[in-house]
């Protein structure tokens, strides 16, 4: 009786914080309702991988359709709908096929103008004629071509557009990436001889000759795509066949349209992969609903999970349970309750989502360890705070493998969540309940971690590296201090400057105020950008048999790289600046009775804190460059609306970094602030998102008014904001 | 120089936090060369009063100034004169005694850096480690170093050894002394520790519910506060009407009496007026600081 009192006196203390409810709806409702959305959805059919990479530029070009350069494009991804070419005076000319809507259905005239072309996508419901078969025939540099479903413009009866796609084809001779899959509802085209070919997907209609034809016309083919039906039945020619490809590595086989037919594609993958062992042989099907669904039920396992471990965590940090007997296993069962029930749970659903038990069980020990980080910042030095460090690492690289899986390769991921790799599931399985393991362990030793540390009681991310960095060896007298990594070595070199005048001037004062976090500023954007960016961009080459396949780094990939780590090194930049400015609060006293007169005071802290947001404003606005740059495709507009935004932006930053670093109650400033810049943050994100999703060839309502709108409003409650905050600021009392 | 005689001074000083009234009508003056003690209990209204001398805190009403200037408005040129120490360490955890050293000195041209470096080694400072872990000694230690490094005109201490240990206290007082002697002109200390207090104050400023009570030497005080032992062969009335009455604890044929201003006439009446034998007791600085907030000590003590 008195242990069930105790646990329920403990889950109380946990609820009764208003910061456990917040926590909970910010970070687990929304993956909870997208994965119930997504589950309570009617079975959805299963997508193709992808043999041949998609698109890199907008539909019909976009805005690059200039007279002048069409002789130059070598990208074009053709849309069933108007086609404008501008015109070098200015005005725009109506190319495009189906401005009668009847015999030039499908005629694709602006293939013509397209001399150059290298690369060509045409999907559904693009339609090709007799005309357009032929203007992709006159297309010799073509090395992709994909026109996955497109249909067709002949007759009922009529069998031209197999005879005329061969034909187009066959003067294709440097074609390497090729998909026809589902072309002419599977018209059972014959292919020619094609020397240069890597990649192909085909249907199943004159499957066997089609796969005599590449095994003899196309020496180099090394990944092979085709579709079948669940019935289907490998012929001994199609063996033979698939055999006498030299360089073949892969073979992908969707014979499943419907998640019932899964099993007899998984049949085929297995009796194909025992007749041609030297090729491996994957699903040519997978299930976006499935990899959303235990994607959004991981991410909501892993929210849960953390909201109580670090419950537990901040409990036990407190000297009240230091002095309770048995003061672990109370404070350890609900957060232990919490993760098993929801693994059980997490577990189940895998399993009605047809996941293999090892990839579930691998998921479910890593979403309920990884926000197990409570003793994490505070721990020993020596082995101990290796192997956590170590532990973290692992989830780290988890979580970026798992979260690319997730995002970028949903083929991979799926047939990973099928059981098809059951190396990396177990994998998994282990690395993730070990660092569990671990991670549970130092927790029941958090009371002890920090009292041997001679820390005051809390759970904190210790700015500039903790106890450990503390006590790490300081290098001998006369010899350089070569621990490089460490934040603040550098302030001993900043101080070698020449001293102040007897009256510091506010610009020298703020120069003085910022030295000692400019170094380990610098040190978490720039490291951030190497880890992140680097990570970014090897992350698609290095998931195999993803479904991005031929992938190769495109400008539009770069531009959505550089966007997104710019995105995530502002925000951190910009956190850990408030974070510094934060934790200097209770020195302002000290910093104030500095020779510096109060006016010079008040103008060196505003100066220091503008100057310390230079390096994440400056990284905000390189990722707004490149936004309005890359995908404003020379309109006024994303400049115009990334502008007025940004400047608001400013403006709140920093009147939200004076707030923090003046305050007089802290937890509440700190909490507003951290609202206030993700509300401005997602103002700006959308209303630049806004401006550049604008398409003029696109029959889409014209944004415009709400971006600026949006922009205006941003620009206008900066302004005010920091008017406010700058309002009498020399009057305020400190401290 | 400034040309106030006082270094600290303070007229009709009032500070209001809300309906609460903390400071109500102080005036204090200290001259240069005074280690005067700032005593009252916890609420009474001394860091307050400091941080309205320091410019922390703007006056409602009043006038607080500091080396001549007014608090409010002090320039660079008084604050590089300034030492301060308060109750709590503010310093940057992150950073290692040396760097400590080294970002607060860069602020001060004139930093001594030879008497900085005096200071860390005689205190045993370990220059190497970071601010953050250091004991709360250690801590003190280092902030009274950053206090004393630009060899200020006046120190202020605001409650610094309210959080040491006895050895720690006495150490830090002793430094104090040493540094006076060094030749800092002026030290405000604030406490309610009275021993402390009476270790090296020359003079005391008492403050009670944001009221300055007294302000004089210690010794003024001593000489002015003391406590009579009145036994008389019949029972004493249980009101003595005596001037100057503090406390007065009656029992019986005995009574207990802290009285300000004890003077021979005044103590010759009470014999004649009583026929009592009336003995008189010098009060140490923490028993007049009782006498002045606990009646019950008065109450205890009648049964010596």
């Amino acid at each position: 009786m008195a242990s069930c009192r105790r646990l329920a006196l403990v889950l109380l203390a946990m609820l009764a914080r208003p910061w456990i409810w917040l926590m909970l709806a910010v970070w687990v409702l929304w993956p909870v309702l997208s994965l119930l959305s997504n589950v309570m959805t009617p079975s959805a059919t299963l997508t193709p991988v992808a043999i041949v990479s998609g698109p890199t530029v907008p539909p019909n070009g976009g805005a690059d359709v200039r007279e002048d350069r069409l002789a130059t494009i070598t990208d074009w991804h053709a849309l069933w709908a108007r086609v404008f070419v501008a015109a070098p005076g200015g005005g725009y000319t109506l190319v495009e096929a189906d401005r009668d809507r009847s015999e030039r259905l499908g005629d694709w005239d602006i293939l013509d103008r397209l001399p150059a072309l290298e690369r060509l996508w045409m999907t559904a419901p693009d339609v090709l004629s007799e005309t357009g078969w032929r203007r992709i025939g006159d297309r010799a540099r073509l090395e992709l071509l994909s026109l996955q479903n497109v249909g067709t413009c002949y007759a009922v009866g009529d069998d031209g557009f197999a005879q005329h796609g061969r034909d187009a084809l066959s003067r294709l001779t440097r074609l390497q990436h090729l998909e026809l899959r589902g072309v002419g509802l599977d018209a059972g085209m014959l292919l020619p001889p094609l020397p240069a070919l890597e990649a192909c997907g085909i249907g199943w209609r004159h499957l066997e000759e089609n796969l005599r034809a590449l095994s003899v016309g196309s020496p180099r083919l090394h990944s092979l795509a085709m579709e079948t039906f669940p019935e289907f039945q490998f012929t001994p020619g199609m063996l033979a066949a698939l055999r006498q490809m030299p360089a073949l590595r892969t073979v992908f086989i969707a014979a499943a349209v419907r998640p019932e037919d899964e099993p007899a594609m998984a049949r085929q993958v297995v009796e194909l992969g025992r007749a041609v062992p030297q090729v491996r042989v994957r699903p040519g099907c997978y299930s976006t609903k499935r990899v959303r669904a235990v994607g959004y039920a991981t991410l909501a396992l892993a929210g849960i999970s953390w909201l109580f471990w670090f419950q537990a965590a901040t409990l036990l940090a407190t000297p009240l349970a230091w002095m309770l007997p048995r003061r672990f296993p109370p404070h350890a069962v609900w957060p232990t309750a919490v993760a098993a029930a929801g693994g059980a749970a997490f577990f189940i659903l895998c399993q009605s989502l047809g996941v293999a038990w090892l990839p579930a069980a691998g998921l479910a020990l890593f979403a309920v360890g990884v926000g197990l980080y409570g003793p994490v910042f505070d721990d020993m030095p020596g082995w101990p705070a290796r192997l956590t460090w170590l532990a973290i690492g692992a989830d780290y690289a988890g979580g970026l493998l798992i979260g690319g899986f997730f995002l970028g390769a949903r083929a991979t991921a799926d047939r990973w969540l099928m059981g098809y790799e059951p190396a990396a599931a177990v994998a998994l399985v282990v690395v993730a309940a070990a660092a569990l393991g671990w991670k549970i362990a130092r927790v029941a030793r958090l009371p002890r971690i920090l009292s041997e540390g001679g820390r005051e009681a809390a759970v904190v991310l210790s700015t500039g590296g903790g106890q450990a960095g503390a006590r790490a060896p300081a290098p001998r007298a006369g010899h350089a201090d070569r621990r490089w990594w460490r934040p603040d070595v550098a302030i001993d070199r900043q101080l070698a400057r020449p001293l102040p005048t007897a009256t510091s001037a506010a610009a020298r004062f703020a120069d003085m105020l910022r030295r000692p976090q400019s170094r380990l500023q610098i040190l978490l954007l720039v490291g951030f950008m190497l880890v992140a960016g680097g990570v970014l961009s090897v992350l698609p080459g290095i998931l195999p048999g993803s479904d991005t396949a031929s992938w190769r780094p495109t400008k539009g990939w770069a531009a959505t790289v550089a966007c997104y780590v710019a995105c995530q090194a502002a925000a951190i930049s910009l956190s850990s600046t408030a974070a510094l400015w934060w934790q200097r609060r209770n020195s302002r006293v000290l910093d104030f009775l500095r020779p510096v007169s109060r006016s010079d005071y008040w103008l060196g802290l505003r100066r220091a804190i503008a100057r310390d947001l230079i390096l994440p404003l400056a990284v905000v606005a390189a990722g707004l460059v490149m936004a309005a740059s890359w995908w404003g495709q020379g309109r006024l507009l994303p400049w115009l609306v990334s502008t007025l935004g940004f400047v608001g932006f400013v403006a709140v930053a920093h009147a939200m970094l004076l707030v923090i670093a003046t305050g007089r109650r802290p937890l509440i400033e700190a909490r507003t602030t951290v609202v206030v810049l993700i509300v401005a943050a997602s103002g700006l994100v959308a209303t630049v998102f806004e401006s550049i999703s604008f398409r003029w060839y696109v029959a889409t309502p014209f944004p415009w008014w709400r971006a600026i709108a949006g922009a205006a409003v941003l620009l206008v409650a900066g302004l005010a904001i920091r008017a406010a905050v700058l309002w009498r600021l020399e009057d305020r009392e400190i401290g | 120089m400034h040309d106030s005689p006082f270094v600290i001074e303070t007229d009709g000083l009032m500070k209001r936090f809300g309906l609460r009234t903390v400071l109500d009508g102080v005036t204090l003056r200290v001259p240069h060369g005074q280690v005067i003690g700032l005593l009252g209990l916890n609420g009474s209204g001394k860091s307050t009063l400091i941080k309205c001398l320091l410019g922390l805190l703007r006056p409602d009403a009043g006038r607080a100034a500091l080396l001549g200037a007014d608090s409010w408005q002090l320039a660079a040129r008084e604050k590089a004169l300034i030492g301060y120490v308060p109750q709590e360490s503010m310093l940057y955890p992150w950073l290692t005694v040396r760097q400590t050293v080294a970002y607060v000195s860069s602020f001060y041209p004139s930093w001594d850096r030879a008497w900085g470096e005096e200071l860390v080694r005689r205190w045993d400072l370990p220059l190497g480690h970071r601010v953050g872990p250091l004991s709360v000694g250690q801590k003190q230690k280092l902030a009274l170093v950053l206090a004393l490094g630009h060899r200020p005109e006046v120190l202020i201490l605001d409650e610094p050894v309210a959080s040491l240990d006895p050895v720690a206290r006495r150490w830090f007082l002793e430094t104090v002394l040493e540094t006076v002697a060094d030749g800092v002109g002026t030290v405000l200390f604030s406490t309610h520790i009275t021993s402390d207090l009476e270790r090296i104050a020359s003079h005391v400023a008492l403050l009670r519910d944001g009221r300055l009570e007294f302000h004089d030497e210690i010794d003024a005080l001593k000489d002015r506060i003391k406590r009579l032992r009145i036994t008389a062969p019949a029972d004493l009335p249980r009101d003595l009407r005596l001037p100057g009455t503090l406390r007065s604890v009656v029992s019986g044929s005995q009574a207990i009496v802290t009285l300000d201003e004890v003077s021979e006439p005044l103590i010759a009446g009470i014999r004649e007026r009583l026929s009592a034998d009336v003995v008189v007791d010098d009060l140490n600085l923490e028993e007049i600081f009782l006498e002045l907030h606990d009646a019950e000590s008065a109450a205890a003590a009648v049964g010596r």
